[in-house]
């Protein structure tokens, strides 16, 4: 009898929960949703319960496709750099506060003045910035001191989901280097950062390897989710650390982009590179033994989204009558303006960004516009815009004397764009793999970590088992020559605007 | 009898007649297009016999609505700054080199080394550039020898159709003004920029008021544009001083501004501007008593219909069902975002720029854009861009020329956009007000200039009878102080990226 796994993929929006066979056969996906609630001043929060029902539920469905005993481990990639503070009972004290959340800018003064901005760097492998876990911990400690005494464990989102299965209180590397109070050179909690921070060390998890059984589903467990009492739980990722699994970016040197509403580009090396002007990041690896040295920008998808919705009338219209998607007629008409939009340049920064500039007040523009440009090249512009800021990055690792080895995958949705896939092989002048499922990375490095952890695989270089590689985009000379003579232009043009920016804030 | 006066506009891509009666009113307005032929290294001309066959078709036309007996004078208005030769015989030597032709940036060059930038301006009232006629001449010296040595005078769009007419060789002050051989200051031909440019005086025409009858209509033009033989023609001037006599800005201290294609703010004063940084030039008026102190954009209602042709596809999509203006619904969704877009700029230098920064590099941005922008953000960020660097434009007017007035009358077509009349009234802090006639200024100006020219009119401030305020918009104080604060960041914007526009091109 096949034994099957299920992942899920706990997103900011929803859980996607897949079964997969164990020969990498995807039997089914659902996904469902779960609500954000936006307050005051940055504040962004969900209700775990809300995280837990949705998984009860989303598990169910799964269950209906396969013998539930066939179900040989579950696991999970989860979304990053949350706080989820908890009782001794396991009671939620609060809601949890989640990556999105900006709240705490005063902590993060706190530990830059106790601590030093680049020492943080050296120590955690990433930039101090008010996104994450320690920093809100810090603020509840200070608004909420009565949750803050009665907080037990902190944890991140697929942990309090492995929380409510197994009821053991346990973190993994990947999510644990992403609260910032974790030593990137030890790979343990940083507990002097932890000290600066004037946070008890206690209330941290234990941290284990994410391939690791941590626990098995217990009986009120199960009769919440339907998975057989006894079926063993897997730690899994945060989803970072999972889509580098499900992309086969295990070992030093792989490398994969992912292009969705945010994107980013990571390289896998053994030690974590300290970029000297702090361009890019290290987080570790589902196996601890390797880190990954990555760039995110804010608004890739978005950018397009964006694009869409404000210079697309036409197409959506067109759409519309025809039934035929408008990301064609979007992508056709963009293809009506040249490499280069014919001087056209898109700054990327409607979120401000993140890699490589790290300035929450950059803002996007069009900048080059004469008589003679048409909105065809604004679109086309914007396309090239999201890869010329990925090749910011992706040229800000390469700086560091990383290697690339093979040809490193591309998944996302943006990259069924024709254009946006050749601007990103042209502007990286390296060739770039697509594979049969873009969108299920995630999914997948979970259900690898799942069967890795039950001895189903011999380790995590799984990913071949579960994708093929269904297209090599390869760079044309002639584009990565014009793209080597705009990338420069890209980086001046939000250099010359940086003080702009700040008087528009 | 009631008595008619005729007005050509020779504009860029055509000729525009107008018929008014002498009370003012129009009767009708016509225009007959002619190509213009673009090549490379900038090069822009014009077939001056197309010039003229135009100015028949159109007269002819006009004249299926008045009697051309009933015609009392011609004038126009014309664009400037061409260079056009001629024999001794009045026959064109080559194509016109039209005002936007740029080929002779080593002759500019030459006048700089030999003259100096800072002297020329002082002596000319104008920067100097490629886009002038005295450029143009020496580049058909240097280039066309043979074409230079026959010609035997340089002239304008307008002197070419008033030689046709009336066989006069002739310019008027406004005109002349415009070619950079001119002396601002003695009103004469700049003898020593003629000199050091290398050029032979000669080949300039006689300099006349505008205001004058030149010459009457000969029996052989009479046959080919059917006006009656002898009806004076008076001689007119260039379009922008027409435009200021059409808004009724003919004495110092008078101010007004022309939102056409591109955009022109313009104060009538006694004595050339010295712009230290050359920011602003000086035009003779067609009064060759009085000069206008100017600031030209490129990129005003240019601007704005490159919005119109790329950003509003709904909005043209709707005003082709319901038959309604498609600028009715651009104004309307521009007008859902607020003063200050949101926080969105647009620099319209879609064409480059002239003042405030003379930077044929300059290119369009819109810059400050978050996922909360809308593109209704962008078309109000447009209909402000072209205000703002108005703006900028007036400032340094105000600079230059002290007590200008606080009510001034804006025509031309963008005027029309209630966004554009207040956004230009708080960013000057000054009433703006919109004419009857506010398209019809540069004709309205031709007809008074002909009509004051045989006598008809006492002098060449009618307009401020014949046209009738439709509008005024008054500055709003919460909107002046926003203003405030986005006009240096404007300003800062262009100036941030003023190292990327020549980077541009790859």
């Amino acid at each position: 009898m096949s034994k099957y796994l299920i992942a899920h993929d706990l997103g900011t929006s929803g859980d996607k929960a897949t079964l997969f066979c164990e020969d990498g056969t995807l039997i089914h996906s659902v996904t469902k949703a779960y609500p954000i609630y936006y307050g005051e001043k940055g504040a962004v929060e969900q209700n775990p319960e809300e995280w837990w029902q949705v998984v009860c539920e989303t598990t169910q469905e799964l269950l209906t496709k396969v013998d539930p005993h066939s179900v040989a481990a579950v696991s999970f990639s989860g979304q990053m750099m949350g706080c989820t503070c908890m009782d001794r009972e396991g009671r939620l004290l609060r809601n949890s506060i989640i990556w999105a959340d900006t709240r705490s800018v005063a902590q993060e003064k706190i530990i830059e003045e106790r601590y030093g901005r680049e020492k943080f760097f050296h120590t955690t492998g990433f930039r101090l910035n008010p996104s994450y876990s320690i920093t809100k911990l810090m603020w509840v400690k200070e608004h909420e001191p009565e949750i803050y005494r009665n907080t037990y464990k902190t944890l991140c989102c697929k942990d309090y989901i492995v929380y409510r299965l197994t009821g053991v209180f346990v973190t993994d590397h990947t999510d644990a280097s992403l609260t910032l109070a974790y030593d990137i050179n030890k790979r343990g909690w940083a507990y002097d950062v932890m000290e600066a921070a004037g946070v008890d060390p206690e209330k941290f998890p234990a941290i284990e390897k994410s391939a690791t059984v941590v626990g098995e589903v217990t009986r009120e467990a199960s009769a919440q989710c339907g998975l057989p009492m006894g079926t063993p739980v897997v730690l899994g990722s945060g989803d970072g650390g999972a889509g580098r699994v499900g992309t086969g970016v295990v070992k030093p040197g792989r490398s994969y982009s992912s292009l969705g509403t945010s994107a980013w580009v990571s390289v896998c090396t053994e030690q974590p590179v300290f970029d000297a002007k702090e361009r890019v990041v290290n987080v570790v690896n589902a196996d601890p033994e390797y880190v990954t040295v990555s760039g995110t920008m804010q608004a890739c998808g978005a950018s397009i989204n964006w694009m869409r919705e404000n210079l697309c009338q036409e197409e959506i219209a067109l759409a519309r009558e025809t039934g035929i998607s408008k990301y064609e007629y979007i992508n056709a008409n963009a293809a009506k303006s040249p490499v280069g939009a014919n001087g056209l340049l898109f700054l990327p920064y409607l979120h401000g960004e993140r890699a490589p500039h790290w300035n929450a007040h950059a803002r996007g523009c069009f900048i080059g516009l004469t008589m003679k440009h048409t909105v065809n090249d604004m679109k086309r512009a914007v396309m090239e815009g999201v890869a010329l800021n990925m090749g910011l990055i992706f040229q800000a690792i390469r700086e560091n004397d990383i290697a690339i080895a093979g040809t490193p995958k591309v998944i996302g949705g943006c990259i069924k764009s024709p254009i946006v896939k050749q601007a990103l092989a042209d502007i990286y002048n390296i060739d770039l793999a697509l594979t049969n499922l873009p969108d299920e990375a995630t999914s997948m490095g979970a259900a690898i970590l799942a069967g890795c952890g039950v001895g189903l695989y011999p380790h995590q270089d799984m990913c071949e088992r579960f994708s093929r590689v269904v297209e090599t985009v390869h760079p044309i000379p002639e584009n990565v020559r014009k793209y080597r003579e705009i990338l420069p232009v890209f980086q001046e043009a939000y250099e010359a605007l940086r003080d702009v920016f700040e008087k528009l804030a | 009898m009631t008595k008619y006066l005729l007005a050509h506009d020779i504009g860029t891509s055509g000729d525009k007649a107008a018929l008014f009666r002498e009370d003012g009113t129009l009767i009708k307005s016509i225009i007959r297009e002619y190509p213009t032929y673009y090549s490379a290294h900038g090069c822009v001309e014009q077939n001056p016999e197309e010039w003229w066959q135009a100015v028949c078709e159109s007269t002819r036309e006009i004249l299926g609505y008045v009697d051309k007996n009933e015609i009392a004078a011609v004038s126009f208005g014309g664009q400037m700054m061409g260079s056009l030769c001629v024999d001794k015989n009045g026959t064109p030597l080559r194509n016109s080199i039209i005002w936007a032709d740029t080929r002779s940036g080593k002759e500019a060059q030459y006048i700089a080394d030999h003259y100096g930038r800072d002297e020329f301006y002082y002596t000319t009232g104008h920067r100097l550039s490629s886009s002038h006629s005295i450029t143009k001449l020496m580049w058909i010296r240097d280039h066309e020898p043979e074409v230079y040595k026959n010609t035997y005078k340089s002239l304008n769009s307008r002197d070419y159709i008033v030689l046709k007419l009336t066989g006069v060789f002739a310019t008027d002050y406004s005109d002349a003004s415009g070619t950079l051989a001119y002396n601002i200051r003695k009103k004469c031909w700049a003898d020593d920029v003629i000199e050091s440019a290398g050029l032979d005086i000669n080949k300039f025409p006689e300099i006349h008021s505008g205001l004058e009858v030149i010459g009457y209509v000969t029996e052989k033009a009479a046959a080919e544009c059917g006006l009656k033989a002898g009806m004076p023609v008076v001689l007119g001037g260039g379009d922008g001083c027409m435009a200021r006599i059409g808004s009724g800005c003919e004495r110092p201290g008078e101010y007004n501004i022309n939102l056409g294609t591109s955009a022109v703010n313009g104060a009538v004063c006694a004595e050339p501007a010295n712009d230290p940084k050359q920011r602003i030039v000086t035009w003779c008026h067609v009064d060759p008593r009085y000069v206008s102190v100017c600031g030209t954009m490129q990129a005003c209602g240019a601007s704005i219909s490159w919005m119109k042709n790329n950003l509003c596809q709904e909005e043209k999509a709707l005003a082709q069902k319901t038959g309604e203006s498609v600028y009715t619904y651009l104004n309307e969704n521009a007008a859902k975002s607020p003063v200050g877009s949101n926080g969105l700029l647009f620099l319209p230098y879609l064409h480059g720029e002239r003042s405030p920064h003379w930077n044929p590099d300059a290119k369009g941005a819109f810059i400050g854009l978050t996922m909360k922008h809308t593109a209704n953000d962008m078309k109000h960020a447009v209909l402000e861009g072209v205000c703002m660097n108005m703006g900028l434009i007036h400032n340094i007017i105000k600079e230059n020329v002290p007590d200008l007035p606080d009510q001034v009358i804006v025509s031309g077509g963008a005027a029309n956009s209630p966004i554009v009349s207040q956004a230009m009234a708080d960013i000057y802090n000054i009433s703006m007000a919109t004419t009857d006639l506010s398209e019809e200024a540069g004709s309205l100006g031709a007809a008074i200039v002909a009509g004051y020219g045989i006598g008809l009119y006492p002098d060449i401030g009618m307009a401020r009878q014949f046209m009738k305020i439709t509008k005024v918009t008054h500055p709003i104080p919460e909107n002046v102080e926003k203003y405030k604060e986005i006009l240096p960041v404007f300003q800062e914007a262009y100036e941030s990226l003023i190292g990327i526009y020549p980077k541009l091109n790859w």
